[in-house]
């Protein structure tokens, strides 16, 4: 048996309200891919903050090479070697890659100054050592989160980390992107003797990349196995305490009618770049158009014109018949459009709000919620909100905590059920399940599915094509700002349309239109 | 959970009342002075006749409009600094009006001057306001050199064109006697626009706390991308915080005009608007807390002249104390988490003996 | 963190022992026999100046008179005025109240007292019994203080002075007050010489010596070299920046050279403390004409022009002393009419 690394012996942690973990006793040997899996919620993030020293338990021990440690700081963590990249980047967004690598073990010329030039030619050398290709000099806000994580990840390895957390990482990222973060990961593993722990919900992950895996549930470890001694079916009853079905969704047919109309949009991202090149596309009601592309080929941009929050320098949109373009979003709400977007914590919500202040955003002034649209009532309110709350499955121990108190998923669904909540004819739906457990996932999916039945025109923008294949009707590709491709559902692979994906194929399905190959 | 944080923020406060007490306390001994008569002559100088409460009220009324317009605006996230400013302009506003309409009854004067005031404040806030929004030009920067501006030019008018004939003391004439607030108790300068600032003070409060508006302006204030996402006019709110502001700061003044000094004085304020900004940021821009800090604030300045003439021990010692507060607070969090690691060491700790023995 | 809080248990427990062991404290009670007197100033002491003279005519008067007395500083802030003209009220049988800021106040609170006599020093107000105002003809001490800067700016002789007629002044605020010492001094310096240039910078404040600096340092550069100073405490800075640049400066209200006698050549003064010191003495002798304006020109020798001490350099020569006792004789006899601020 491998020499047990770290011991962590009956873990409890209470938070106001939340016992997010109950004695949990886990330990981690050395050079393995050790997945940690559960639902949102389920206490993952916070048993390795405990860990990495942001946390202090209420009780329990950690022991490192078989002796007890006690971790107050992530400083100590990182002394024992332990570091951790977390689910929400901790990057200076003005500053450069090299400069977001060094911060906090700077090189320097002298006292006062840092050493720019030792700092990019440190980065080079870990971009070389692990394979992680990454630009020294380019400021880290006009990066992909891909690499953002490449940039996080290296960050670690610099602080001389032996022993690396990942909190969710492939939850961002591409199908390619997660191929390399796990060839990245085997080569830390394999030929440079790390260990690594992954925090996911993604089974076939924890199935392709762990040698072993911890499963929790509700605060609690409900065991560790062998992953070759695991499948897919197991995992995921142990995660959920049930059996679950990635059944079919059931379609209903519904009326077309075309209610949203693009048309040769251009449009310019945060650096000045044009991310949208003249993108056209019509919305229907009844259906759901998935849009497929690699992350930062102009999805998000094109969601933030339809939603009023970037200007469009060309084109049109049209809702329902009505002229919208560079409209403001509350102009855009007032047509009968929701949105979920694509950073929750950004824009979705506000962490510092209650969960109910949270939730009655865009009821706030409407009857019977405010008398006159001025008078707020409380009880109203209130009430709306914990149905809400009931009916969307929100996990939090009441309506008046802090949004950040909540967990990734149980944030999501705040997000979800507030959007969902108002009679939209169109959502605007992006990245609805990102770092969301498989329990959440699939309530998502159903909702969704639900209101396209109801027969509202959706609109999903998604980095999991899986996720667009499970839902879409139609489908668009997406690839530098121009639309590559237009597919009917299940009429094209998920390997075909990777090609289309990466613009290495262009051209219509429907139509009869000739493909043309590039 | 929100109240546990209330009673969370309220001790942490008490506690750093009572710290701030104590060092003063060691001050004064580092001085040679007896701290318990020294405190007690403060609070006897706040609270120990009627006219010594009337005095502390007398000087918690433009703190808590000053204190509430610093609330507003830093909760839409748009930083009034401008105060001042507004405050000397609605003055001024307030003092020209009784100067000028003097045939004027009360009933309509004093409402008169006051929405002079009031619109002077709020106009000269809604000039940074608009350059904010509009031309992303940093409101505080703009703010901080209109006062300025609004010292400098009413010190100019007041001591030229609207020169009092007599006193030589850098004043316009004494207003009218219909504007003039009367006075609630001997020798004190409280006067009756204690009551206007309650009522100012319960619609604020309502404003903040219950109304849509007060809803979108904390949304604006904690993430202006999600209120604009969720459908708020961000940039209109701002602007509404801004100009509430500004006119709030511009009200003190005219209660400075109309109930104190009964004229304009070229250095009407001592810096209220300063100390209702410090107000606001210790109670964290609650409008409840605004009107108790302010009487804590107004009685401590009472306290301390009676203390300072009582004892020889300096009333600037009071500011320090402030100060310190100040310092606690805004180490608040810090503290709090230091506080809470220990107790829950504490508590492992105890475990820990507890299966050893 | 441990050691914080056992440091703030501990403190909190030797305040306690403090408490109980202080409680029988007494503070010695005051009743002595003499008059009390009461000192409101609107700014605050040290500024060795104003303020200061007040001051040391009520030490004056303690040491002469056996009287008691206590200070009430209200530091420039406005809403302080009317809680220590109170408190002095309540404290003392005189109060002398000194800035032209009280002007409201004081009318309002002496009424409310009809047993204290106030003294209010620097303005001018009739009609209330116990109200005596001490008035000072500040401009023709500023005449002379004119006369002389005027005189001594063609002085090449001595280092430092330049040969242009200019002399500066920098005013505190720009107030009624202060304008009335400026058109006296600008007056003084014409009589000597119709053609020297006046130039003066209100600083805008009476307890900043670094804005006074800062507008020295201006006049100076354009050209002046001597500088007359009403302005309190922020007139340090005018001497600081005198020194720096090898100028000169002329004092104000105290007799100032002893500051710095290298450098400032006179000062104006204005005897607050003296008067105020011969006002208890009325008031003590029942000598007083009730609810009259006291004025101290150059004839009452309220105000005048000090040379500070024999054992200080004397920039203005025997001639000069003389012309400035001439001139004064002649303000005193009316032959020299001196213009009033408005």
């Amino acid at each position: 048996m491998a020499e047990k690394l770290i011991e962590l012996k009956e873990i409890t942690k209470q938070f106001p309200g939340v016992l997010a973990n109950d004695r949990v006793s886990l330990d981690i040997e050395k050079g393995e891919i050790h997945a940690i899996i559960g639902e949102n919620g389920a206490g993952k993030s916070t048993l390795m903050k405990i860990l990495y020293g942001l946390y202090q338990p209420t009780s329990g021990e950690i022991y490192f090479k078989g002796k007890p440690v006690s971790i107050k700081t992530p400083l100590d963590a990182i002394k024992l070697g332990i570091g951790m990249v977390h689910q929400h980047f901790m990057l200076v967004p003005s500053f450069t890659v090299a400069e977001n690598i060094v911060l906090g073990v700077e090189p320097r010329k002298n006292r006062f100054m840092m050493d720019y030039r030792k700092a990019v030619s440190i980065t080079e050398e870990l971009s070389k050592t692990y394979g992680l290709k990454v630009d020294p000099n380019a400021k880290v806000e006009s990066l992909s989160v891909g690499i953002q994580q490449r940039i996080e990840i290296l960050k670690v390895l610099n602080k001389g980390a032996d022993i690396i957390i990942l909190d969710e990482p492939t939850a961002v990222l591409t199908p390619q992107e997660t191929e390399e973060l796990f060839k990245v990961i085997r080569k830390l593993v394999e030929e440079l003797g790390k260990t690594v722990i992954i925090i996911t919900h993604k089974l076939q992950e924890v199935l392709a990349l762990s040698d072993r895996v911890s499963v929790m549930r509700q605060g609690r470890l409900v065991g560790t196995l062998k992953t070759k001694d695991a499948t897919e079916q197991i995992l995921a009853e142990m995660m959920v305490g049930r059996e679950v079905l990635f059944e079919e969704l059931n379609r209903i047919e519904v009326p077309r009618e075309e209610v949203l109309t693009v048309k040769g949009i251009k449009a310019r991202d945060n650096r000045g770049l044009m991310a949208l090149k003249g993108v056209s596309f019509s919305l229907y009601s009844g259906e759901i158009l998935g849009i497929a592309g690699v992350e930062g080929n102009g999805q998000s941009e094109l969601v933030e014109v339809l939603t009023g929050l970037r200007q469009a320098e060309e084109g049109s949109v049209m809702i329902k018949g009505v002229e919208a373009t560079n409209k403001e979003p509350m102009e855009i709400r007032n047509l009968g459009v929701s949105h979920i977007p694509e950073d929750r914590l950004a824009t979705g919500l506000s962490k510092k709000a209650t969960i109910t202040e949270n939730m009655i955003l865009g009821y706030h002034n409407r009857e019977p919620y405010a008398t006159k649209g001025i008078h707020m009532n409380k009880k109203p309110i209130r009430e709306r909100v914990s149905r809400l709350i009931k009916e969307f499955d929100v996990r939090t121990p009441s309506q008046d905590v802090t949004a950040d108190k909540l967990s990734g998923g149980n944030m999501q669904k705040m997000v979800i059920a507030r959007e969902f909540s108002f009679d939209s004819s169109i959502l605007i739906v992006a990245q609805p399940t990102r770092g969301v457990d498989i329990g959440a996932i699939e309530f998502i999916h159903k909702e969704i599915i639900k209101k396209r039945n109801e027969g509202a025109a959706i609109l999903l923008v998604s980095a999991d094509l899986d996720e667009i294949f499970r839902l879409s009707d139609r489908i668009i590709t997406i690839y530098e700002g121009e639309i590559t491709g237009e597919f009917k559902r299940r009429e094209i692979s998920k390997k075909e349309i990777g090609l289309y994906m990466t613009g290495k194929r262009k051209g219509m399905r429907q139509g009869g239109v000739q493909d043309e190959e590039i | 959970m929100k109240k546990f944080k209330n009673a969370e923020y309220l001790i942490s406060l008490f506690l750093s009342i009572l710290a701030s007490l104590i060092i003063g306390a060691f001050i004064m001994l580092a001085n040679g002075r007896n701290p318990v008569t020294g405190y007690v002559a403060l609070i006897n100088g706040a609270f120990g006749s009627k006219y010594n409460i009337a005095t502390t009220f007398a000087k918690t009324v433009p703190l808590v409009l000053t204190g509430l317009a610093t609330s507003i605006s830093f909760r839409s996230g748009i930083s009034n600094i401008g105060g001042e400013g507004q405050l000397y302009l609605g003055a001024f506003g307030a003092a020209l009006i009784g100067i000028t309409f003097v045939n004027l009854p009360g009933i309509v004067g004093i409402p008169l001057a006051l929405a002079a005031s009031l619109i002077a404040g709020g106009l000269y806030a809604l000039f940074p306001a608009i350059l904010k929004v509009r031309y992303n030009i940093d409101e505080v920067i703009v703010t901080i050199m209109l006062n300025t501006v609004a010292v400098l030019l009413t010190s100019y008018l007041v001591n030229y064109p609207f020169a009092s004939e007599i006193g030589k003391m850098g004043g316009t004439e004494i207003i009218a006697e219909g504007y003039q607030l009367s006075r609630l108790v001997r020798l004190s300068t409280l006067n009756t626009s204690i009551f206007y600032v309650a009522v100012i003070s319960i619609i604020m409060y309502y404003l903040l706390e219950r109304t849509s508006i007060g809803y979108e302006i904390k949304m604006v204030g904690q993430n202006s991308n999600f209120s604009r996402y969720g459908g708020i006019n961000v940039k209109r709110r701002m602007i509404f915080a801004m100009v509430v502001s500004g006119a709030l700061c511009g009200i003190a003044g005219a209660f400075e005009v109309l109930g104190v000094h009964y004229r304009f004085l070229q250095h009407i304020s001592p810096g209220y608007a300063w100390d209702g900004m410090l107000i606001a940021l210790i109670v964290k821009n609650n409008p409840i807390g605004v009107v108790l800090m302010s009487i804590f604030f107004g009685a401590l300045k009472t306290g301390s002249i009676s203390m300072e003439n009582a004892t020889g021990i300096p009333s600037e010692l009071i500011s320090v104390i402030q100060s310190i507060i100040i310092l606690f607070i805004a180490g608040e969090s810090g503290f709090k988490t230091k506080i809470k690691s220990f107790l829950a060491n504490r508590r492992a700790i105890k475990k820990a003996g507890e299966k050893n023995a | 963190m441990k050691r914080l809080v056992a440091l703030i248990l501990s403190l909190t427990l030797i305040f306690a022992v403090l408490l109980t062991g202080c409680s029988n404290e007494k503070t010695p009670s005051e009743d002595g026999k003499g008059t009390k007197v009461g000192l409101v100033l609107a700014g605050g002491l040290g500024d060795r100046s104003f303020y200061d003279s007040a001051n040391e005519g009520v030490e004056k008067a303690k040491e002469e008179l056996g009287i008691e007395f206590k200070v009430y500083e209200c530091r420039n802030d406005p809403s302080l005025y009317s809680d220590q003209l109170v408190q002095a009220s309540e404290y003392a049988d005189i109060v002398a109240v000194v800035g032209f800021e009280f002007f409201d106040i004081v009318q309002e609170i002496a009424p409310e007292f009809p047993d204290v006599y106030y003294i209010y020093v620097d303005n001018a107000i009739e009609g209330i019994d116990n109200l005596i105002t001490i008035s000072y003809i500040e401009n023709e001490g500023s005449f002379l203080a004119g006369a002389l800067a005027a005189m001594l700016t063609t002085e090449t002789s001595i280092e430092g002075i330049n040969e242009e007629k200019i002399i500066g002044m920098v005013g505190g605020v720009d107030l009624p007050v202060i304008r009335n010492f400026y058109v006296g001094y600008e007056a003084g310096a014409k009589y000597i010489d119709p053609e020297v240039d006046v130039r003066v910078i209100y600083a805008g404040d009476f307890e900043d010596p670094a804005k006074g600096k800062e507008a020295a340092t201006a006049l100076y550069s354009g050209g002046a070299d001597i500088i007359f100073h009403a302005a309190g405490k922020t007139g340090e800075g005018v001497f600081e920046a005198a020194e720096e640049l090898g100028k000169y400066a002329i004092g104000v209200d105290s007799d100032q050279r002893y500051i710095n006698p290298d450098h400032i050549v006179a000062s104006m003064i204005k005897r607050v403390g003296q008067s105020i010191y011969e006002t208890i003495i009325k008031i003590q002798n029942n000598e007083i004409e009730k609810g009259k304006v006291i004025y101290y020109g150059l004839e009452q020798d309220g105000v005048g022009l000090g040379y500070g001490t024999d054992d200080m350099p004397q920039f203005a020569t025997e001639e000069m002393k003389a012309k400035i006792d001439e001139i004064k004789e002649k303000i005193i006899s009316g032959e020299i009419e001196v213009p009033t601020a408005k």
